[in-house]
Order: structure tokens, then C-alpha cells, then sequence
């Protein structure tokens, strides 16, 4: 009986995590050296084991928005979704659907955390309807009911889970640009953004925002508009209607012009300039914009 | 008690012959070492995702000594028959839970303080714990909820089958954990006869996630404040001696 037990419950699940880590082990080699591109497309292993890789992936990308909230899971901010919306090329701290930065937190939010207290601006807490009796009242000193933001060098832990992610499953784009994001742009390790961008690119060449990403890195982090450039065209390349929203594509487009426009182009960023105010023809920044190029243009071939 | 000193005793020496301790010790010490020697993006003081992982782990382990420790303790008596000669001695069939469920909780209690130990190790290595108050308190609340654990894998002991016991009381922890807190919405968000249901659920149910303080651990958060410490030592010891209690009517009208 007891020999039966220790199958069920220690054997059995110990073998299972083995199967599992070894077959991501193995394909990961088999990805890395022998260009499985391909093969892994047609491969019922690969694909059986894909889907659970995925899911594990996922379940790691949600522990990185975890950890960015102090181990709570808020159901109310936007988290990582809403990088990537700036506009008009000006990289700032995202902010939430209220306004407020991601990733900051409020001085006194860790001091009184777990009290129920509300903690500022920066610090939420979900009002629900509650039971009022010892039993929910000792629930709510023992348990987490609020979120907070991380600050400076905590901010690093979601590090792994990054990195975990992209691990399993390689085909994980989101965790790829969300990492490039926070290494290149927050935490300044410029090298490693890169590096972790041009390895999501080679593992989803056809992912407009790992390019889009990369060349944030490059144009705001390491000045190099060139390299910028080369990588917002490729990410212009793959953008669609169908991957992408208008509101991405001028996005996109702004990167390009104003990366001409710096490079000296004048003429190929007008033209980028004009197609974004075909689509916005109530911007009067990108008509003043394209007047000011015009006049430039003008003033050049005199 | 001194039965039942002698009676946990010998359940308590049981985990010492038994291999699957070492063999969580040793699964122990190479995930956390294995989690350790992991760099991340040339960050090297990186913690909390090894006090994470580690911490979840070690638990797990904890849950399968105990549940699985407690649950065979009674039926294996009764199916060597050893039960027999146990209660011809002036053992009452209240010292025998008593004892076999103390025993149950000390051998737990015991794999669960050296997988701590190697645990908090590794964690003051890695400079991971800010709060030895918390750490301390992460310590009992678990001590806490292994007793729990072991009164209710007794109980299920006394009318299923051993497996039976082990596996409805692993689904009774791990759906408390995870679904408590929609029965309490429920309780307070359906009306009629629903939400009679699950506020009477939600009170009656043992509320084991009230034990977990990694979140607060791993993540730095402020130590839980004292009321709130006595009154889940209280809350403890009134549902671990109510199922006990429980325990010794069942075994009371078993014809033995």
C-alpha cells in the first residue's frame, strides 16, 4: 500500500516534470543547432508538447506582471499591454487606463501594506462587497488585498520570468518585447535588450513589434539612428491591418519619419509624414510637420 | 498523554525510516541550488524568484509527507491488525487519534522545519529575506496549517480507503486554496438559498490559504499584525481538535 502511495504521488508526478523539462531541454537543442524551424511546424511531438510549453510560458509572463505588483495580480490595471502607445515618438513611463505610471509606488505603500488602508494615488484598493465577521476580518489581515507598484531596483526580480518565458516557449512574442522593453528602456542594460530583441527576431522573424522594440532600444538608449531605422523598416515590412492597429502604424510610422528626418532624408520622411496625416487629418502637429518639411525640401533644391 | 506521547513517538520514528524524506531533501537541495547558480541578464542579486519557486516547493513536499503520512497511520493499524492488541491495552480510542495524528504532525512538522532551514539558507544567501519576523511568522502559519492538515487526512482515513484519504484530502486543500475566495463572493454577491449555501460553505470550510504568507514572504510585504497571528493559533486549534473530535466519534462506532 504504501509502495503504491509513493508511485501515485511521488513517482509518478517526478517522472512527468522530468518528461517535461527534458522534451523543452531537447527541443530547445534541437531549435537552437539543427534549424527545426521548420520541422517543428509538422512535428505531433513538438506541437503536443508546444501547447503545454505555452501554457507554462504564459503562466511565466503572468508571474513577471505578478511580481510588478508585489505578488498581487491587480484586475485593474493594464500592465504590460499598454506599453508601446506613446505618440509622436516621445518614449515616456506608461501609464494605466487611469493615468497613472506603471511601475511606481506611493512611499508609504509598503510601510502599510496589507493594512487596508488606502495608500495614494499609486496604490489601489479593490473595494469589494464584504462579509463583516471575525472569520473575513482575519481574511483581510492575512490576506493581500492590494497591489503595489515596484520601485527602482525591485523592479529587476520580474527578470526571470522573463526570461523563463521566452524559454518555453520560444514562439512567445509578447514575452520578447515586453523583456526588451524593460531591459533596454528601464533598466538601462542596453546590451541585454538587444540581445534577448535580436533573439526574438530570430525565433519569430515575421513579429513586426520585436523589430518596433529593437529599434526603440537603438534610438532612444543607444542614440544610433541608423540602426534605429534598419529596424523600424523591418518591423514596417511585417505590420498589417490584421496584426496591428491604426494607432500602432502612425506610431510606427512617426519612428521612421522623424529617423529620416534626423538622417537628413527630408524627402522620405515627408512621405511618411504625409501618409500618417492621410490617416489623421485632424493633427494639425503633423500638418505644421509636413508644411515646415515642404519649405525644407524647397530650400534644399535651391 | 503518555500514551500518546509514546503512540506520536513511534509515528515520528516511521518518517525517519521512511526514504521519502531524503529523497525531498535531496529533490530540495538541487532545485534551490540549481535556482541559485541561475543568472538572469547579468543580474546576480536577484532573490525573490528562487524564495518563490523554493518556498512552493518545499511546501508541496510538506503537503505530500503529511496527507499522505496521516492518512495511512489508522488503516494501516487496522489492516495488520495491530489495532487489536492497541486498544486491549488501556489505550483509549481518543489517545489513539490523538496520538497517531500528534505523531503524524510532528513527522510533517520535522520534514517541514529541515526543508525550511535549507530553504532559509539559501534565501540569506541570496539576501532574499528583509523581515526575520515575517520569516519566523511564515515558519508557524505553516506549522499551523500542517496540523490542519493532518487532523482532516485522519479523519478521511477513518471512512475511505487509504489512497481514497490521501487523494480527497489533497483536492480538499488544494480547492480551498484556490476557490475559497469565490465561494466567499458568491456567499456575498448571490441571494436566497445560493448564498445561504456558500456562506455556510465558507464558514464551515478550513480556510488554508489564511496559512500562506509566501506572497508576503517572497515579496517583502509588512509582517501579519499580532491579533491576526493569535487568532488563527486559535482558529487552529479549535478546527484541528473539532476534527479530531469528529475522528474519535467515527472510530468510536467502528465495531473493533
Amino acid at each position: 500500500m504504501r509502495r503504491s502511495l509513493i508511485k501515485y504521488y511521488i513517482i509518478f508526478p517526478a517522472v512527468l516534470l522530468a518528461v517535461f523539462f527534458l522534451s523543452v531541454g531537447m527541443d530547445n537543442y534541437r531549435h537552437e543547432y539543427r534549424a527545426y524551424h521548420v520541422l517543428a511546424d509538422s512535428d505531433f511531438i513538438y506541437n503536443m508538447v508546444g501547447e503545454i510549453r505555452s501554457i507554462f510560458s504564459d503562466y511565466a509572463f503572468i508571474r513577471a506582471d505578478e511580481y510588478l505588483h508585489g505578488g498581487v495580480l491587480p484586475d485593474d490595471a493594464e500592465l504590460f499591454h499598454s506599453i508601446g502607445e506613446e505618440d509622436n515618438g516621445q518614449y515616456d513611463y506608461k501609464v494605466n487606463e487611469r493615468g497613472e505610471k506603471i511601475s511606481s509606488v506611493h512611499a508609504d505603500a509598503r510601510d502599510d501594506a496589507g493594512s487596508g488602508h488606502e495608500h495614494g494615488e499609486h496604490h489601489h484598493h479593490h473595494k469589494k462587497k464584504s462579509l463583516n465577521d471575525p472569520l473575513t476580518r482575519l481574511a483581510s489581515a492575512v490576506l493581500i488585498g492590494d497591489h503595489i507598484h515596484l520601485k527602482g531596483k525591485e523592479e529587476l526580480e520580474i527578470l526571470p520570468w522573463f526570461e523563463y518565458a521566452v524559454d518555453l516557449n520560444p514562439k512567445n512574442e509578447r514575452a520578447y518585447t515586453i523583456a526588451g522593453y524593460w531591459l533596454g528602456i528601464r533598466f538601462d542594460e542596453v546590451t541585454e535588450a538587444v540581445n534577448i530583441l535580436n533573439r526574438g527576431i530570430r525565433d519569430n522573424p515575421s513579429n513586426w513589434q520585436i523589430y518596433d522594440q529593437l529599434g526603440r532600444v537603438y534610438y532612444h538608449k543607444k542614440n544610433d539612428i541608423r540602426m534605429a531605422l534598419k529596424a523600424f523598416l523591418s518591423a514596417e515590412r511585417n505590420i498589417d491591418m490584421d496584426n496591428s492597429d491604426k494607432f500602432q502604424r502612425r506610431q510606427l510610422r512617426t519612428y521612421i519619419a522623424v529617423s529620416y528626418e534626423k538622417m537628413g532624408f527630408y524627402d522620405k520622411s515627408l512621405r511618411y509624414y504625409e501618409e500618417i496625416y492621410k490617416e489623421f487629418p485632424d493633427r494639425p502637429l503633423i500638418k505644421d510637420k509636413i508644411e515646415a518639411l515642404k519649405l525644407r525640401n524647397a530650400s534644399d533644391g535651391l | 498523554m503518555y500514551s500518546v506521547y509514546i503512540i506520536a513517538v513511534n509515528t515520528l520514528k516511521a518518517l525517519v525510516r521512511k526514504k521519502d524524506l531524503y529523497v525531498f531533501i535531496f529533490m530540495l537541495l538541487i532545485l534551490m541550488g540549481a535556482l541559485a547558480s541561475q543568472q538572469f541578464y547579468n543580474q546576480s542579486q536577484l532573490s525573490r524568484y528562487i524564495m518563490d519557486i523554493g518556498y512552493y516547493c518545499l511546501w508541496l513536499f510538506t503537503v505530500i509527507i503529511a496527507v499522505t503520512f496521516s492518512a495511512k497511520q489508522i488503516p494501516a493499524e487496522m489492516e495488520s491488525k495491530t489495532v487489536y492488541p492497541l486498544l486491549a491495552k488501556p489505550v483509549s480510542r481518543f489517545t489513539l487519534i490523538a496520538g497517531r495524528y500528534l505523531g503524524s504532525f510532528l513527522a510533517a512538522s520535522a520534514a517541514f522545519t529541515l526543508f525550511y532551514l535549507i530553504y532559509g539558507i539559501f534565501s540569506h544567501l541570496k539576501g532574499g529575506i528583509t523581515s526575520p519576523v515575517l520569516f519566523f511568522q511564515t515558519y508557524l502559519f505553516s506549522l499551523l496549517s500542517v496540523s490542519l492538515l493532518c487532523a482532516l487526512s485522519v479523519l478521511c482515513s477513518l471512512f475511505m480507503t487509504l489512497s481514497g484519504a490521501a487523494t480527497i484530502t489533497f483536492i480538499a486543500y488544494f480547492g480551498v486554496m484556490w476557490f475559497s475566495e469565490g465561494v466567499r463572493d458568491m456567499a456575498v454577491a448571490g441571494k436566497g438559498f445560493i448564498s445561504y449555501i456558500s456562506l455556510g460553505a465558507y464558514y464551515m470550510l478550513p480556510h488554508f490559504e489564511f496559512y500562506d504568507l509566501r506572497i508576503r514572504l517572497v515579496h517583502g510585504w509588512a509582517p501579519v499584525p499580532a491579533w491576526a497571528v493569535w487568532h488563527l493559533i486559535a482558529y487552529t486549534v479549535i478546527y484541528t481538535w473539532a476534527l479530531l473530535y469528529l475522528s474519535y466519534l467515527i472510530l468510536k462506532r467502528k465495531y473493533l
